[in-house]
Order: C-alpha cells, then sequence, then structure tokens
C-alpha cells in the first residue's frame, strides 16, 4: 500500500511538473506575450522597460524558466499583471469559495441521481420510470449556462425570492453571525440548483444502467431466494456495488470541484477560481493562468489519487 | 441486406437521435440559404426586441441600410411612414424598395432577425462540434490502434501520455489557450478535437487488444494481410458498434463547450452567430424578453438529447447483434 501511494504521488508530482512546463512554454513562446499589453504607443519606453525588467521578461527563456520553476517548487507564483497581487493570494482567496459551491452541487447531483435511479428501478420501463428517464435525459443535455439564466429569470426577476449574483448582499459583509449564514445560503442556492440540475442527469442515467445489470447478477438473485423483498434486494444488495463505480466518477469529476463550475461562478458572479481565470483570460493575465492551471492540476491529480484510494478501502476485492 | 431492411432493425430510440440530428443538420446547412443575413441590422431603432410573429414594413434605402415601420404608404414623390410610432416623411428617390416581412420569431437587441441567426449559429455550433469530433476520432484512432496493435513500449508509453493529458484541468486549459491564442472558428475546432481525443483512443486500444487475439485476425495475418489491411478490413470495423457510441455522446459534449465557450465569450466572435453568443447577447434582457437566452439553449438541448439518443440506440442495436 505505501509503495502503492509513493509511486503514485511520484507520478503525481511528475504530472504536475508536465504541465507546468507545457502551459509555461505556451505562455513563454505565443506571439505577443507580456509585450502585447505594452504595445500601446503612449507608453514611454522607459516604464516599457520597467515592466519588462520588473517581471523579468528581458532575461533568456531557459533562465526564466529555471527560476520560474524554483520560486513555484517554494509555492510561490509569481505576482498578477492585472491584479497586481501575488497570484497565490488570490487563489488561495477565490478557492475556498469555489469548493463550497461545487461541493454542494456535487452532493445536491449525487443524491439526487441516487434517489432517481432507485425511484426508476422500483418498476423498470413502466410510465415512471420513462417519465424519469425523459426528465434525466433533458437535464444532462441543457447547458449550464441557459440552467442558470433560467432560475434567475424565474427566481429573481420574476417572483422576487432570491439574489441572482454574488456571494454576499451589498451589507453582507457587515453582516454577522447567523444573519451572515443567512445571507450566504441565499445565495448558494440558485448557483448550487444550476450544478445540481446539469449534473444529475448524469448520475442517473450512469445509476440506472448499472442497477438494470445489477439486478440479475447472481448474488441479488440469491439475496431473492432467500427471501429478500425486491426493495432490500435493491437497496442493500444492488446499490452498494452500483455505487462503486461512482467512487471513480466523483474522483474523475474532481477538476469539476476546482474548474467546472466556471460558467456557474460567471453567470452568478461567484467570487471563485472560476470566475478569476475567467477574468484572467480576457486579460491576458499569464501568471495567473498558469498558477490556477497548476494549483487545479494538483487538485486533480490529489483527487485521482484519493478516489483510487477509496476505491481500495470500499471494495474489498482490489488490492493495491 | 437492403437499407430498409437494415434501417427496420433500428431501435427506436437511434431512429429518433438520427432523425433528429439529420433534421438539426439540415436546417444548419439548407436554413441560411431561405432566411436573410443573419448578421443584418434591419433597423436598430425600430426593429430591436420586436415579439415572435411581428409584421413591420421594411424599406431598402439606396445607401443599402433598411428601416422597418409599422406602416408606409407612398404619396406622391414622398414615402410616409410610422417608425416605432412616430410619423416620418422620407423622400421617394432614396428608397430602393419597399416590402412587408415577418420575423418568425422576432428580432434581437439590436434588430437583428432571430430566426435567421438562430439558423446560422446551427452551422457554427454543429460544424465546429462535427469537424471537432472527426479531429477527436483521427487522433484517437489513430493513436488507439497503435498503442493497442503495437503493444509493449510503444503502448506503455502513449497510454501514459494519454492517461497525463486526462488528469489535465481541461476547462483551464481551454481558458489557457483562448487567452494565448486570438479565438477563431478554426482555433477552436482544433482546441476542441485536441481536448477530447484521449477517451477515443482509450476505447479503439481496448478494442483492439480484445480483438487482436481472436482466430479471424489470426487468420489474417497468417495469410500475411499488411498492418493496415488488418486495422482497417479487420480491427476497426469490429469495433465500430463502441466507436459509434462514443462519439454520439462525444459529439453532444462537444457542443455543450462549443456553446459555452462561446457564451463566455472564448469562442465564436461577435457578429458570427452561434447558439452561445446568442444566449450572452439575448442576456441583458433577460426579465423581459427571455426567449432570445431560451430559443438557443432549447437548441442546445435538442441537439445534445438527439445525439445522446443516438449513443443510446447504437449501444441497443450491438447488444442486439452480439
Amino acid at each position: 500500500m505505501l509503495r502503492w501511494a509513493l509511486r503514485r504521488i511520484a507520478a503525481g508530482v511528475l504530472l504536475v511538473w508536465l504541465v507546468a512546463t507545457v502551459t509555461f512554454l505556451l505562455v513563454s513562446l505565443s506571439p505577443g506575450d507580456a509585450a502585447s499589453r505594452l504595445t500601446d504607443a503612449r507608453i514611454p519606453p522607459a516604464a516599457r522597460a520597467r515592466f519588462r525588467h520588473e517581471f523579468g521578461l528581458d532575461r533568456p527563456l531557459p533562465a526564466r524558466y529555471a527560476s520560474w520553476l524554483a520560486s513555484v517548487a517554494r509555492g510561490d507564483l509569481g505576482t498578477s499583471w492585472t491584479l497586481r497581487r501575488p497570484v497565490s493570494e488570490a487563489l488561495a482567496e477565490a478557492l475556498p469559495n469555489t469548493l463550497l459551491l461545487t461541493s454542494l452541487g456535487l452532493l445536491l447531483e449525487l443524491a439526487g441521481g441516487v434517489v432517481l435511479a432507485v425511484v426508476q428501478l422500483r418498476r423498470p420501463h413502466g410510465a415512471g420510470d420513462r417519465a424519469i428517464t425523459l426528465a434525466t435525459l433533458t437535464a444532462y443535455a441543457l447547458p449550464t449556462f441557459g440552467v442558470a439564466l433560467a432560475l434567475i429569470a424565474v427566481f429573481s426577476y420574476r417572483w422576487h425570492l432570491l439574489p441572482p449574483s454574488h456571494m454576499l448582499s451589498l451589507d453582507g459583509e457587515m453582516r454577522h453571525g447567523w444573519a451572515r449564514a443567512v445571507d450566504l445560503a441565499r445565495h448558494l442556492v440558485l448557483p448550487v440548483a444550476a450544478i445540481g440540475v446539469t449534473g444529475v442527469g448524469a448520475v442517473a442515467r450512469y445509476l440506472r444502467g448499472s442497477l438494470l445489470d445489477e439486478r440479475t447478477e447472481h448474488y441479488v438473485l440469491a439475496a431473492r431466494a432467500r427471501g429478500c423483498s425486491p426493495r432490500q434486494a435493491l437497496l442493500r444488495h444492488a446499490l452498494p456495488n452500483a455505487l462503486l463505480p461512482l467512487i471513480t466518477m466523483v474522483g474523475m469529476s474532481l477538476p469539476f470541484l476546482v474548474s467546472g463550475s466556471l460558467v456557474v461562478e460567471v453567470v452568478f458572479s461567484w467570487p471563485g477560481m472560476g470566475q478569476l481565470m475567467y477574468n484572467a483570460a480576457l486579460g491576458r493575465d499569464l501568471p495567473l493562468l498558469l498558477g490556477g492551471t497548476i494549483v487545479a492540476t494538483v487538485a486533480v491529480v490529489a483527487g485521482n489519487l484519493l478516489a483510487d484510494a477509496a476505491y481500495a478501502v470500499a471494495d474489498p476485492r482490489v488490492r493495491v | 441486406m437492403s437499407v430498409r431492411r437494415a434501417l427496420a432493425r433500428w431501435p427506436l430510440r437511434l431512429r429518433l437521435g438520427t432523425l433528429g440530428l439529420a433534421a438539426l443538420a439540415l436546417a444548419a446547412v439548407a436554413g441560411p440559404w431561405f432566411t436573410a443575413d443573419p448578421n443584418a441590422i434591419v433597423d436598430a431603432r425600430a426593429a430591436a426586441l420586436l415579439p415572435p410573429g411581428a409584421t413591420r414594413v421594411v424599406l431598402l434605402r439606396r445607401d443599402g441600410t433598411t428601416i422597418a415601420c409599422e406602416a408606409a404608404r407612398r404619396s406622391g414623390s414622398e414615402w410616409i411612414v410610422t417608425r416605432a410610432g412616430r410619423e416620418e416623411t422620407l423622400p421617394a428617390a432614396e428608397v430602393v424598395s419597399a416590402h412587408a416581412r415577418r420575423f418568425w420569431l422576432g428580432t434581437d437587441t439590436v434588430g437583428r432577425d432571430v430566426l435567421a441567426r438562430l439558423l446560422a449559429g446551427a452551422r457554427v455550433s454543429l460544424g465546429v462540434g462535427a469537424l471537432a469530433l472527426a479531429v477527436a476520432l483521427v487522433l484517437g484512432i489513430g493513436v488507439g490502434l497503435l498503442a493497442g496493435w503495437s503493444g509493449g513500449v510503444a503502448d506503455a508509453l502513449l497510454m501514459r501520455f494519454v492517461d497525463a493529458l486526462l488528469a489535465v484541468p481541461m476547462l483551464f486549459l481551454l481558458l489557457f489557450l483562448a487567452a494565448v491564442f486570438r479565438p477563431s472558428l478554426g482555433v477552436l475546432v482544433l482546441i476542441l478535437g485536441l481536448s477530447s481525443w484521449m477517451g477515443v483512443a482509450r476505447l479503439v486500444r481496448g478494442q483492439v487488444l480484445s480483438l487482436k487475439e481472436r482466430e479471424f485476425v489470426l487468420a489474417a495475418r497468417a495469410l500475411g494481410a499488411s498492418g493496415w489491411r488488418i486495422a482497417f478490413r479487420h480491427l476497426l470495423p469490429n469495433a465500430l458498434t463502441p466507436i459509434a457510441q462514443d462519439g454520439a455522446l462525444r459529439l453532444g459534449d462537444l457542443i455543450l463547450v462549443e456553446a459555452a465557450l462561446s457564451y463566455l465569450g472564448l469562442g465564436a466572435q461577435p457578429p458570427t452567430a452561434s447558439w452561445g453568443t446568442m444566449v450572452a447577447e439575448g442576456q441583458e434582457v433577460l426579465a423581459t424578453t427571455w426567449w432570445l437566452t431560451m430559443l438557443p439553449t432549447a437548441l442546445v438541448a435538442l441537439t445534445v438529447i438527439a445525439a445522446a439518443l443516438a449513443a443510446d440506440g447504437v449501444q441497443e442495436l450491438g447488444r442486439g447483434e452480439v
């Protein structure tokens, strides 16, 4: 187990280094890098030179790469061009907001998916099953931004029930304790619902398929022969096994935990990683983009590792 | 077996899905021939945000611009028009032509025909999706065949490479690439295709591994068939069902990602109509003219539903054959 973990961690570090290097090269070799921000003729040459020197752009590429890699290894991701502050600081501020939003969204889509699939399996191919199949197919096919905008149109603009954007009200920073929590919760409802609605389709569709397959497996038939009710056989015997692959699915969707809510964050002006990276892309803020990509890659690698470990724990047949 | 007999064996979902995709593709290809210029601003002042089904008299002026009015009549050397509720007069010499025009789905915020833009957007969304899928299929099938057939070190190296790419947070990379390169439709196709071939490669490799030890492949090898011949005459045709199923699902995913990127302003660039950009343009009037955002959203969903139905149907068909 320890050897396995060490090997996986080494492979993960290698991967992070590879991604970091490739993105660094993409940035450095792309036409009109930081200089494109300085092509404005009104900027005096002296200021331009000072900028280049300040950000170390006047040094040769290998030297830049070496010093950049050394500082990344120390956890220093450089200074954002647009925010004029350390990249790591901006990311550390945004990451918890994103994790809050996406973990709730993921929880909603998993819980919703399990409930829907189990309800469908009570009478497979019946009217209820068909109706839910159609609903989950539609949910899977809807673009996230469309769902988010529809929710805003109905719940914010028409019924004035919930706020359409941001994480706290204008005076939210001044509130404390309970009032602040309620304010945050009200702002969370719509974005979490947008994530949940678009994600629940995939989970339910997948789980329904694997439950249908599990139902005819010998161990389920044996449970039925021993006198288990259909309901017990489904919930106690088939469901745990059908849920196993979902661990991998969740592991695969961990990049989503960090980056996948991007569209939702942009629509709802949620101050998380997605919006930060989006603004960085619009402003061609390359240090911030680089730093965010590295952090997200680390999260993905760690997530896959955790998912595999969790799988080994949950499924005694898997030995690592 | 005749085509008709083959079609009759298709499961309902496959028929529905392919029919839907074919109808959308037909609308995308042929639609723009029958509708007006999707980028033409009919009248920014008097024809903005018209409701679906609205009719206006459109006067074409000598300088090529148009104006829209509720009513127009000619009296002597002048046109007397009612434009946005007010009467105006135009010298007749300035007007080239006048005709009534119905805006079946209304107009957008700057007075462009929504139906024409939706059809032009179908071209962009479906076209980018299909081309990106083609890129992903060519790369994925190539790498998958190579890895699965050669085995050994080449296989291990290629698959580690694929695993590494699968672990990259693609959305950030897409943002990154869109920021580094100027977004254009060609770049969009490449970015989407290059970021989604890994799944195809894994799938094809797995198929090749399971097929290459089967008797008919061994027989072909014993008869001295070349690697190319075995790959294209024996391996690929037998792996067609899972590839087709995966491809249909992937098409839906690619169309969703294209729509999201275009919505974010990192895909198709204005004034090019794409379903994603249309949602972004209609967003500012979401509270009143909600259909400007919901029509393109619905079209994206319909396309993805058709693709998913086709994928389910292909799977069902494959299961029936085994």
